[in-house]
């Protein structure tokens, strides 16, 4: 491969993103139209896949897999997590039950509390006086909020097992981190340059466009 | 363009829906107990034999009183309408939410789902006792019910959105509310079946309960307050 071969090559890139000087590119234009093996590297240099891969991607952040695999194990609910505040609530729910005997006692209840609903409604609008309170048992109302307080931290624990927290594709929370900082740049981390083309490579070579610079590197 | 599979499948559920909801109001409805004592009310009388209309003549709802028979029958398809209507309503109104929340929908997470939904339904009862004897708060119990129905309602159509997936990914592509339309349709067909129809429909709508509860109706950060932080 002539010296002008390698030369023009490097500058294929540039030429392509119009980044070239008009002199320049008219160089590199007139040497395109006399040499086939270079036109073939620049008509590989416009091809779309060729462009995506000289895009490239943000590297993954070396801890990524080992995030997944927990966000994923923490995402499994043991099913003593699931039942066991659960047989808490269905029995606190069964000693109501029983003391207000039964499902008809528990459809008494829900008929009273659709009476005073309504009976409430009739003295907004003015048609009846103010109904009087309801009278509260005490047992009945202790089973209650106990069955209350069980059933929210039953939910909050569910809740909280059953959605990721700050995860992948999620911001972090204050205080934690998600992956470790990047490696300064002389160990390859955010500053690493793109390799120097490699000077071996005979006329049939692959086209193998510079890396262009990450995004989150230039800022 | 929709394959002629799908149009087979919603027609054929459709038609399975009628003869289920017609077998559970005729033929099956004597052979089991009724769970409820039927109305009574006092000087009811039976509308006379010209008002009837019935697609199937008369005889087929003969003899098995107002529990069974043909307003049994129309009760069930006019639900069953109902709760399509009502869950595509819930996809149309908030299609994201409802999307973030069938993403959460897979087989292992179910039972803490269930477990979730029938912790909510416990909740909700011990709520309304407490409610009740404040009197001041009595009035918040509407609105709790009707929370518990919302969700029931939003949890369904995420369910249905889920299943949908799964039977495209089964039979083909088709638009996604045709797929689920044809998830609700399997789902109350289900729910068609005598007694146990019953149990399954109780056990979704449990479900679905507690997918909406659990996604805080498919909100994008879940049960967190970092949407407060800007």
């Amino acid at each position: 491969m002539a010296a002008i071969c390698a030369h023009v090559r490097d500058q294929l890139e540039a030429l392509v993103d119009g980044e070239l000087g008009q002199d320049r590119a008219a160089d590199v234009r007139s040497h395109l139209a006399v040499c086939a093996a270079c036109r073939m590297h620049h008509a590989e240099a416009t091809s779309l896949p060729s462009r995506l891969a000289a895009v490239g991607g943000p590297e993954p952040p070396p801890h990524l897999v080992a995030q997944v695999l927990s966000q994923v194990r923490r995402e499994r609910v043991s099913p003593l997590g699931i039942w066991g505040p659960l047989a808490v609530e269905l029995l606190l729910a069964v000693v109501a039950l029983w003391y207000v005997s039964g499902l008809s006692g528990l459809s008494m209840l829900v008929e009273r509390t659709v009476s005073d609903l309504s009976a409430l409604a009739g003295w907004g609008a003015g048609d009846a006086d103010l109904p009087a309170p309801a009278g509260g048992d005490v047992f009945l109302l202790m089973v209650c909020a106990l069955l209350l307080v069980t059933t929210v931290v039953h939910l909050a624990l569910l809740a909280r097992q059953g959605w990721p927290e700050a995860g992948v594709g999620e911001r972090p929370r204050k205080g934690r981190r998600l992956a470790p900082p990047d490696p300064p740049a002389d160990e390859g981390g955010r500053g690493r340059r793109p390799a120097p083309p490699d000077p071996t490579a005979g006329e049939g070579g692959r086209y193998r466009p510079a890396r262009r610079p990450r995004l989150d590197s230039l800022t | 363009m929709v394959r002629w599979g799908w149009l087979v499948l919603l027609a054929g559920l459709v038609g399975v829906a009628v003869l289920l909801a017609w077998a559970d109001s005729t033929v099956f409805r004597p052979l089991f107990p009724q769970p409820f004592e039927p109305p009574r009310r006092s000087g009811f009388r039976p509308p006379p034999p010209s008002l009837v209309l019935t697609p199937f003549g008369r005889q087929p709802f003969y003899g098995f009183g107002r529990v069974g028979g043909l307003y049994t029958f129309w009760w069930f398809l006019s639900v069953e309408a109902g709760v399509i209507l009502v869950s595509l309503a819930a996809l149309l109104a908030v299609p994201g939410r409802v999307r973030r929340a069938a993403e959460r929908v897979r087989p292992l997470r179910l039972s803490a789902m269930l477990a979730a939904g029938v912790a909510t339904a416990l909740l909700g009862l011990a709520a309304t006792v407490l409610l009740r004897v404040t009197f001041v708060l009595l009035e918040l119990v509407p609105f709790l019910w009707a929370a518990a129905v919302l969700g029931v309602v939003f949890g369904e159509a995420a369910l249905a959105l889920a299943f949908g997936r799964w039977l495209r990914g089964r039979l083909g592509p088709a638009p996604t509310l045709l797929a689920a339309v044809a998830a609700l349709l399997i789902l109350l067909d289900a729910g068609l079946v005598p007694v146990a129809g019953w149990l399954f429909l109780a056990v979704t709508a449990v479900t679905s309960l507690g997918l909406a509860v659990l996604t805080r109706v498919g909100s994008p950060a879940g049960w967190s307050l970092d949407e407060l932080n800007w």
